[in-house]
C-alpha cells in the first residue's frame, strides 16, 4: 500500500510538470490621446518655414495612399484627407498600408520640409497611430502636369492622363547599384515631371514602357521641380500610341522585347550576362561603339577558352498569338557558331548553365552572318517562337570560345514582336 | 583487490551499499564488461552535472560515472569549461539505456536532458572510454556506456532525496524504489523527480522539469526474462543567451541575458518573460527479452520506441523593428561605428544618442537592456489589416495582424527499432560479442505559432521574398495555401519529415590469456535517408513538396585492442579503429526547411584512430597515461544562422572537413595515507582542422546560391569551443567517522573560438591589400584567456541501525573563489563585415560564479 502511495506521489509530481508552462496576462492597451482634431491643410499652415514642433494636443485623420511593400518607399508613407496630403516619415519601417484609415496624435511631433515638401518627422506607428479601418481607398485626383500646384497638390495621389516617357530603353532605376532613377514623363505639350524610383523597388529593373497613357502615383516636389513616385507598377498604363503617332521609341508596335543597346548598357531592361573562362574579361559580352553587344575571346594573338551568356529578361508572351524573334548579327574570324537558346522556366537570375531548360534555336535562325572576312550586320530574319508561348519566356545567346580559336560576334536590335 | 574494494567501501559508506547491492544484481546479469577499468573503485559525488544546460556536447554525466581514474576526474572538474573528452563531439559516443540506443539518428548526439533527473537509475552504467570491446554495438572512438534499468540489476530499496542549489534549477526532489526480484520472479523499479526554479542562476532563466521511469521485470525461469520499461523527462526551460562583450561591460553582469523582458500583468505588476523557451518531452519505451540460451550463450533483444516532441521558441516579426535588445543597432557602439558617414548636426545627434544609450545600459534600464513585451503587444493590438487573396477561394480577412509573434520550432521524433546482441563464450579463453540493430526513424519538423501576442492572425508569406521579387507566388511558403491565415497553434513556414533507416551488424572476437587481453571487431551498416516535404514552397515549387530521392550509404569498420600485463600491476594496451560512417542527415541538405537540395559532394566520413595506454595499479597509486591520435576526415559541416538583412536563415555548408585530434591524458589517484588521497588529471591536446573545406552558401528565401565551391582556408585552425589543455589536482580527506571533504584546483588553457569559415576565404579579404592593418583581425583565430576554478566538496553519512537505513548529507561548492572572468567559449558571428570586423563582434559565455549543491538523502 505504501509503495502504491509512493508511486502515486511520483506520478503526480511528474504530471504537475507536464502542465507547468508559464502563463502571462495580455498587457494593457496604450491609449493614444485624441485632443483637438485638425485638418491636414490646417496643420501645414502651421509650418513656420523651419523645424516646427507641435506642442498642442492635436490629432489628424486621414487615409494612407502609399506603402513600403514593393520597396519604392522606405520608412515613409503619404496620408491624405479632404483638405490636403502630407508625407509621414516613419520612425521604423512597416505597419501602414494603402487604404488604412488612421488617426495620428501629433503632439510633440516635428514638422519639417525637404525641398519645400512638408513632412512630419519620426512617426511611431505603434505608439502614435490608431488604425480605424482598412481598404478605404482614395480615388486619385485626375490632373494634367500643368494644373498641379506645388503647394496645394504636393503629396497628393494623382493620376496623369496622356503622358509618355521620353527616355526609352532605360529602366526605372539602377537595381544593380541600388541607385534612384529619375525618368522624364511628358505630356504631348512638352510639360514634364520626373518619375523618381528607388533602386530597391522591385520594378526598378523594368524597362520603361514605350506607349502613352495614364500614370498614377504620389505627386511630390523638390524645390520647384515637379516629381512623381509610382506606388504600384500596375498603375502605369502606357499602352496607347505616342504623341507623335508612333507606338514607341524606335521599336515597332506592340513589341514584347526591344533591345537596341543604344543606352550603352548590356543589362538595362533586365538583361544579364554570365561568363566563365580562363582569362578574366576575355569573351565577356561588352558594348561596342556605345550601341552594339559584342563578344570576343581574342587578345594579343591568343584565344582563351570561355563560355559567355547574354540573357534577356523574362518576357510574358501569354497574350501573344504568333510572336517571332528577330535580331541583327555580325561575325568575323574563325570560331564556334554563336548559339541561341529559349527557355520557359528560367528563374531570372541564375547562371543558365545550371538552371532552366534551354531549347537550342541556333539551327532555326534563317540568316546567320557568314564569316566573310569583313564586318557588316545581317538581319536574322523572323524566328517563329509561337510554340514557346508562356508567361515567362527567356532568350539567351551563348558565345563559346576555345583556347585555339574563337570568332568575334556582335548582335543588336533584338526584338520579339508579332 | 577485494581488500582494496572493502577499504573503499569502508571509506565511502554510500558506495558500500552500492557495492553489495550492485554485486548482488550483477551476479544475475551476464552483460558485465570485464575490463580493467571496472575494477578501479569509483567515487561518485552527490552532485552531478547530468542536468547541465549544454545540451549537445556535454557528456560530463557520462564521464563522471566512469571508474577510470582520468575520465572520472575530468567529468567532475572540467565540464564547467566545456571540456570534451579528447576533443570529440558527442556523436562519437555510443550510449544505451536498457537496450535502447539513444544517439539521435539525425546528428548522432546524446542529449542528457532527455533523461535528466533519473540520476538514481543512470548513476552507475557500464562505461568504457576510447576504443573498446563494447557489448551492445560496435562502438566508436569516444565513449561507450550501457545503463541498465533492470530491477534485478539495480540496488534494491528506496531512496528519497532533496537538493537545494543555485544553478539552472533551485530545488530537486527525487524518489526511487526498487523491489528487486521477488520469489515469483517479478520485480519493479520506479523513479521520479522534479527539478524547478522560478529563476535560475542567470537572470530571466527558469526551469521546470519532471521525470519518471518505470521498469517491470519478470523472470520466467533460468533461461527467460522479460522487461518492460518506459522513461522520460518533460522539461520546460527559459533559456540563457550569450551576448557581445559590450553588453557585459555596460551592464557589469557577465550573465546578462538578452532573452527576457518584463510584461505587465492585469494587476499592474511586472512579470519576467523569456522569449526563448525550450519544452521537451521524449518518452523512451522498450520491451526487452533476456535469454540465457546456455551457460555459454546469452542473448538480449529489445523492441524500442522513442516518441514525443522537442520544441524551442523564438520571436519573429514582420514590418516592425527588431525587438531584440542586443541587436547591434541598439548598442552604443553602433553610434560610434557610424560616425564616418555622418556630417554636421548628425554627428552631434549621434553623440547625444551614444551618451544617452550608454547611460541607459549602464543603469540597467530594462527598457533598453531587455525585451519590451508591452510594446510588442501594443504594436499587434493596433495593426488592423485586410488580407486579400486567401487560398484558392480568394476570400479576404480583416483583423489585427500580428507584427510580433512567438514562434515554435518543433522536431518530433518517431523512432522504432529492434536490436539483439549477445555473447558467446567459445572456450575458456575466447568469446564472441555480436549483434544487429534495425532502426527506423522519422522526425516531423515544422514551425508553429506559439503566441500571437495579442494579435488575431499571421500571414504565412516570406516578407523578404515579397520585397525582392515582383511576383506574389514567390513569397508564398505554401503554394497549396495561398496567403494562409494562421493562428495560435497553427503550422506555418515549413513542414517536412526526415527519414533515416539504419541497419547495423557487428561482431567482436575476444581472446584473453593470463597476460594478454585482446579483441578484434568488425561492423557493417547501411543508411538510407530522405526528406518528405509537406509544403510547396513558392521559391522552390519543384523541390519542396513530396519525397526526395533516397540517399544510400554503405559503411564498415574494423577495430582491435591488445592489452599486455607486464605484471598484474603494470599494464600496457594499444587500441585502433578504422571506420567509415554515413554523413548525418542534419548536415546533408542545404536548406531542409525549404527544399530537398543536397549538399554538393556529400560523402561518408572516415575515422582513423589509435591510442596507447599505460596503466598502473599499485595499492597506493592508480594511474593511467594515454597517448591518442585520431583523424576524422570528409566531414560535412552545416550551420544556419538568421541574417538580419536577408530576414531569413542563411545556410552555410562545408564538405571535405578533415580534423585531427591528438594528445595525451594522465590521471592518477594516490593514497598518501589511509585517509588522505591525492588525485590528478592532466591533458594536453592538439585539435586541428586538417584540410581546406569547400563551402556552399544558400539562403532559405531565395534560389540564389550565395556561394558555390568556395575554398575555406581552415588548415591548421584550432577546433574551438573547448580547452585543449586542462589540469586538475585534488586532495580528499576521508575521515574514519564517515565524513569526507576535498578540494580540487583546476586550470584550463588553449581555448579557441570556432572559426567562422567565411572569414577564412580569399573573398573575405580580396578587397584589402596585404598591408591592410585589420587583415589579421579578419583572419586570425580568437584565443581565450586561461581560466581556473576551485571546487570544494564534503559530506557525511549516518547509519540508522534500527531499520538498517542511511542518511547522507553532501555539499559541493563549485568555483569557490567566485571567478566570473573566465570566458569558457562563445562564437564568431557568422554574419560579419570585413571592412569593420567589430561591427558584428564575437559573443562570449562565462563560467558560472560560485554555485553550491546541497543534498540530503535517505536510503531505506
Amino acid at each position: 500500500m505504501k509503495k502504491i502511495q509512493n508511486l502515486l506521489l511520483v506520478l503526480s509530481i511528474t504530471l504537475f510538470y507536464f502542465s507547468c508552462n508559464k502563463q502571462y496576462d495580455d498587457p494593457p492597451v496604450n491609449q493614444v490621446p485624441i485632443g483637438d482634431i485638425i485638418l491636414i491643410s490646417d496643420l501645414k499652415d502651421m509650418f513656420t518655414g523651419s523645424l516646427t514642433l507641435i506642442d498642442s494636443n492635436y490629432s489628424i485623420f486621414g487615409v494612407i495612399t502609399s506603402e513600403e511593400t514593393n520597396g519604392n518607399f522606405y520608412k515613409e508613407v503619404y496620408m491624405q484627407d479632404l483638405s490636403g496630403a502630407i508625407k509621414l516619415k516613419l520612425k521604423s519601417s512597416g505597419g501602414l498600408y494603402i487604404g488604412d484609415s488612421i488617426r495620428i496624435n501629433i503632439q510633440n511631433v516635428s514638422m519639417s520640409e525637404y525641398g519645400d515638401l512638408i513632412q512630419l518627422e519620426n512617426i511611431d506607428v505603434d505608439q502614435q497611430v490608431v488604425k480605424i479601418a482598412t481598404e478605404k481607398f482614395v480615388e486619385p485626383y485626375e490632373s494634367t502636369i500643368n494644373q498641379l500646384s506645388l503647394s496645394e497638390d504636393q503629396s497628393r495621389l494623382v493620376k496623369l492622363n496622356d503622358v509618355e516617357f521620353t527616355e526609352l530603353g532605360m529602366t526605372y532605376a539602377d537595381a544593380i547599384n541600388l541607385n534612384t532613377g529619375s525618368r522624364i514623363l511628358s505630356d504631348c505639350n512638352g510639360n514634364t515631371v520626373s518619375v523618381r524610383t528607388s533602386g530597391y523597388a522591385n520594378f526598378a529593373s523594368d524597362t520603361l514602357p514605350t506607349g502613352k497613357g495614364s500614370v498614377t502615383g504620389i505627386f511630390t516636389i523638390y524645390n520647384s521641380e515637379k516629381q512623381f513616385v509610382i506606388r504600384d507598377i500596375n498603375e502605369v498604363q502606357l499602352d496607347s500610341s505616342r504623341c507623335n503617332g508612333s507606338s514607341g521609341g524606335g521599336g515597332s508596335g506592340g513589341d514584347y522585347l526591344y533591345k537596341d543597346f543604344d543606352d550603352g548598357s548590356l543589362t538595362s531592361g533586365g538583361w544579364k550576362t554570365f561568363w566563365s573562362g580562363t582569362n578574366p574579361n576575355l569573351g565577356e559580352w561588352e558594348i561596342l561603339f556605345g550601341n552594339i553587344a559584342k563578344a570576343s575571346n581574342y587578345s594579343n594573338f591568343n584565344n582563351y577558352a570561355c563560355e559567355s551568356w547574354l540573357v534577356s529578361p523574362n518576357i510574358d508572351l501569354s497574350n501573344a498569338t504568333a510572336p517571332y524573334l528577330i535580331f541583327d548579327n555580325d561575325t568575323r574570324y574563325n570560331g564556334p557558331q554563336l548559339e541561341l537558346y529559349i527557355s520557359s522556366n528560367y528563374d531570372g537570375f541564375s547562371n543558365p548553365d545550371v538552371q532552366g531548360n534551354w531549347f537550342e534555336l541556333t539551327s532555326f535562325v534563317p540568316n546567320w552572318d557568314p564569316d566573310s572576312n569583313d564586318w557588316g550586320f545581317v538581319s536574322s530574319g523572323n524566328i517563329d517562337i509561337t510554340q514557346f508561348i508562356s508567361s515567362s519566356v527567356t532568350i539567351a545567346y551563348k558565345y563559346v570560345g576555345t583556347s585555339s580559336n574563337g570568332a568575334t560576334w556582335e548582335v543588336d536590335n533584338i526584338i520579339i514582336t508579332e | 583487490m577485494i581488500l582494496n574494494y572493502f577499504k573503499s567501501c569502508f571509506i565511502f559508506p554510500f558506495i558500500l551499499i552500492f557495492c553489495f547491492s550492485g554485486f548482488k544484481g550483477q551476479t544475475d546479469s551476464s552483460f558485465v564488461i570485464d575490463t580493467v577499468k571496472n575494477i578501479i573503485p569509483v567515487f561518485t559525488t552527490t552532485v552531478d552535472l547530468l542536468d547541465n544546460e549544454l545540451q549537445s556536447q556535454d557528456i560530463s554525466g557520462l564521464l563522471q560515472s566512469s571508474r577510470d581514474v582520468y575520465v572520472n576526474q575530468a567529468g567532475f572538474n572540467f565540464s564547467a569549461a566545456r571540456y570534451r573528452l579528447r576533443g570529440y563531439s558527442s556523436e562519437n559516443t555510443r550510449l544505451f539505456i536498457n537496450g535502447i540506443p539513444v544517439n539521435d539518428p539525425e546528428n548522432g548526439w546524446t542529449i542528457w536532458s532527455y533523461w535528466g533527473g533519473l540520476n538514481d537509475v543512470t548513476r552507475y552504467p557500464e562505461t568504457s572510454f576510447g576504443i573498446n570491446n563494447s557489448a551492445a554495438n560496435f562502438g566508436s572512438i569516444g565513449a561507450y556506456s550501457y545503463m541498465s534499468a533492470l530491477p534485478s540489476v539495480k540496488r534494491t530499496g528506496s531512496r528519497v532525496s532533496y537538493a537545494s542549489t543555485n544553478r539552472s534549477y533551485r530545488n530537486r526532489a527525487m524518489y526511487t524504489y526498487n523491489s528487486g526480484l521477488n520469489n515469483n520472479g517479478w520485480g519493479f523499479l520506479i523513479s521520479g523527480s522534479s527539478r524547478w526554479s522560478d529563476e535560475g542562476y542567470v537572470p530571466g532563466s527558469y526551469y521546470s522539469s519532471g521525470s519518471y521511469l518505470l521498469s517491470i521485470e519478470k523472470k520466467f525461469n533460468e533461461k527467460h526474462t522479460l522487461n518492460l520499461m518506459a522513461f522520460g523527462a518533460p522539461t520546460v526551460q527559459g533559456r540563457q543567451g550569450i551576448a557581445v562583450q559590450e553588453t557585459y561591460d555596460l551592464t557589469g553582469d557577465p550573465f546578462y541575458n538578452p532573452y527576457w523582458g518584463y510584461q505587465t500583468q492585469s494587476d499592474g505588476s511586472l512579470k519576467k518573460r523569456n522569449a526563448r523557451s525550450r519544452d521537451n518531452h521524449k518518452p523512451y519505451m522498450t520491451l526487452g527479452h533476456y535469454w540465457k540460451v546456455s551457460e555459454k550463450l546469452n542473448i538480449q533483444s529489445n523492441f524500442y520506441a522513442i516518441t514525443g516532441k522537442t520544441s524551442n521558441t523564438n520571436l519573429n516579426w514582420v514590418d516592425a523593428n527588431d525587438p531584440r535588445p542586443d541587436y547591434y543597432k541598439y548598442l552604443p557602439s553602433y553610434f560610434v561605428n557610424d560616425q564616418g558617414t555622418l556630417s554636421g548636426n548628425q554627428i552631434i545627434e549621434n553623440q547625444e544618442q551614444y551618451i544617452n544609450i550608454s547611460q541607459q545600459w549602464q543603469q540597467n534600464n530594462p527598457d533598453y537592456t531587455q525585451l519590451n513585451w508591452d510594446l510588442m503587444y501594443n504594436a499587434n493590438y493596433n495593426n488592423l489589416y485586410t488580407q486579400n487573396n486567401i487560398g484558392n477561394i480568394d476570400s479576404s480577412f480583416t483583423g489585427r495582424r500580428s507584427k510580433y509573434i512567438v514562434e515554435e520550432y518543433r522536431l518530433d521524433p518517431r523512432h522504432y527499432g529492434f536490436n539483439t546482441f549477445g555473447k558467446l563464450d567459445i572456450n575458456e579463453n575466447s568469446s564472441l560479442n555480436f549483434g544487429i540493430n534495425i532502426s527506423n526513424y522519422t522526425s516531423r519538423n515544422y514551425r508553429k505559432i506559439n503566441d500571437l501576442l495579442g494579435g488575431d492572425f499571421w500571414v504565412d508569406i516570406d516578407q523578404f521574398a515579397l520585397r525582392d521579387f515582383n511576383d506574389a507566388a514567390l513569397a508564398q511558403n505554401d503554394l497549396q495555401n495561398i496567403n494562409n491565415i494562421v493562428g495560435n497553434g497553427d503550422i506555418f513556414g515549413y513542414n517536412y519529415d526526415i527519414h533515416v533507416n539504419k541497419n547495423e551488424l557487428f561482431g567482436t572476437y575476444s581472446y584473453n590469456k593470463k597476460r594478454i587481453e585482446s579483441f578484434i571487431g568488425l561492423n557493417a551498416s547501411t543508411t538510407t535517408f530522405w526528406r518528405d516535404g509537406k509544403m510547396q514552397n513558392g521559391r522552390f515549387p519543384e523541390s519542396s513538396l513530396g519525397s526526395s530521392e533516397k540517399q544510400n550509404f554503405y559503411n564498415y569498420g574494423v577495430k582491435f585492442g591488445l592489452l599486455y600485463k607486464i605484471t598484474g600491476r603494470h599494464l600496457l594496451s594499444f587500441n585502433g579503429m578504422y571506420k567509415t560512417e554515413a554523413p548525418y542527415v542534419r548536415n546533408a541538405y542545404v536548406s531542409p526547411r525549404t527544399r530537398d537540395q543536397l549538399v554538393p559532394n556529400l560523402s561518408s566520413t572516415e575515422i582513423i584512430s589509435g591510442d596507447l595506454n599505460y596503466n598502473i595499479r599499485l595499492p597506493f597509486l592508480k594511474a593511467r597515461l594515454t597517448g591518442f591520435y585520431t583523424q576524422i576526415n570528409d566531414q560535412t559541416w552545416a550551420r544556419s544562422f538568421y541574417h538580419d538583412e536577408y530576414r531569413t536563415f542563411v545556410n552555410y555548408m562545408m564538405t571535405n572537413v578533415d580534423q585531427i585530434f591528438m594528445g595525451i591524458e594522465l590521471g592518477f589517484e594516490s593514497n598518501i595515507t589511509s585517509t588522505v588521497q591525492l588525485t590528478g588529471a592532466f591533458t594536453i591536446g592538439d585539435y586541428l582542422y586538417n584540410s581546406r573545406p569547400v563551402a556552399t552558401i544558400t539562403r532559405d528565401n531565395s534560389q540564389e546560391l550565395i556561394a558555390l565551391d568556395k575554398v575555406v582556408y581552415l588548415q591548421n585552425f584550432k577546433i574551438g569551443g573547448m580547452p585543449q589543455q586542462a589540469s586538475s589536482l585534488g586532495l580528499k580527506y576521508n575521515a574514519p567517522k564517515y565524513w569526507y571533504a576535498g578540494v580540487n584546483f583546476n586550470y584550463f588553457r588553449d581555448i579557441y573560438l570556432s572559426p567562422n569559415p567565411d572569414r577564412r576565404t580569399a573573398e573575405a579579404i580580396s578587397a584589402y591589400g596585404a598591408e591592410y592593418p585589420y587583415r589579421d583581425e579578419i583572419i586570425n583565430q580568437t584565443k581565450l584567456s586561461d581560466g581556473n576554478a576551485v571546487n570544494l566538496f564534503c559530506g557525511k553519512s549516518w547509519k540508522i541501525y534500527k531499520n538498517d537505513s542511511y542518511i547522507r548529507l553532501g555539499l559541493n561548492v563549485n568555483n569557490l573563489l567566485d571567478n566570473t572572468s573566465f570566458k569558457t567559449g562563445g562564437f564568431e558571428q557568422l554574419r560579419y563585415d570585413a571592412s569593420d570586423i567589430q561591427r558584428f563582434p564575437n559573443k562570449y559565455g562565462y563560467m558560472y560564479g560560485r554555485t553550491y549543491f546541497l543534498m540530503l538523502s535517505y536510503l531505506f
